[in-house]
């Protein structure tokens, strides 16, 4: 277990997530000044914020393990052990999150052109989302 | 897979979480590994039995149907 390199790891997570949680404000102020109110907006206004707050969260989160050795280690270990990592690959993870963070943006974007196509990419997300999270809990039980 | 685990564990008067601390991994692990819900890797295999002072085949019995 090599935890001074899993603290720089986290500690670079932290920067991203910083990041994230700014870019995802931004964008809210963006749209919210410079784009008149309709669904669209709306919907990209909801996404920002939720985007921003599970940043925000995972920000705090991380932090506090940074502080206290002991909460490191066991984050290290949950991170890294094999059974949840097997059930991770099982569940499709984290690509399913990758991908249905994509349909979710794309979403966003199609929303001010078409609002059926953006319903239809955000529930096709929602559902890939669920179908992992299903897997995950169904493999959970078994192994 | 069997696993003799328990019984060793019982020997040294180790909890779960103490082992499961001990060898870097989780209580679930060790609680599945214990059930032969799950079947350890060879490097955590081998985390386990060094971890008791024992070889690996005397920890883990390897079924050949399996």
């Amino acid at each position: 277990m090599n935890l001074e390199a899993y603290r720089k790891k986290v500690q670079r997570r932290l920067v991203w997530m910083r990041l994230l949680a700014v870019t995802f404000v931004v964008v809210e102020l963006a749209v919210s000044r410079w784009i008149a109110e309709s669904n669209a907006t709306n919907f990209v206004w909801g996404g920002c914020i939720g985007g921003a707050l599970v940043a925000l969260v995972v920000l705090a989160q991380q932090r506090k393990a940074l502080q206290d050795d002991e909460k490191l280690r066991k984050m290290y270990i949950e991170e890294h052990d094999e059974r949840k990592q097997a059930i991770r690959a099982k569940a499709g993870q984290p690509m399913v999150l990758f991908l249905s963070l994509g349909l979710v943006m794309i979403a966003a974007v199609v929303f001010f052109f078409n609002e059926v196509v953006a319903a239809t990419l955000a529930l096709a997300a929602a559902a890939q989302c669920l179908v992992s999270l299903v897997v995950k809990l169904v493999c959970t039980k078994r192994m | 897979m069997e696993t003799k685990i328990k019984e060793l564990r019982k020997q040294h008067k180790l909890s779960q979480e103490e082992l499961a601390d001990a060898v870097g991994t989780t209580r679930q692990t060790i609680t599945s590994i214990e059930t032969g819900k799950y079947v350890a890797s060879l490097p955590l295999a081998y985390k386990i039995a060094k971890y008791f002072g024992l070889h690996i085949e005397d920890v883990f019995v390897f079924d050949k149907e399996e």
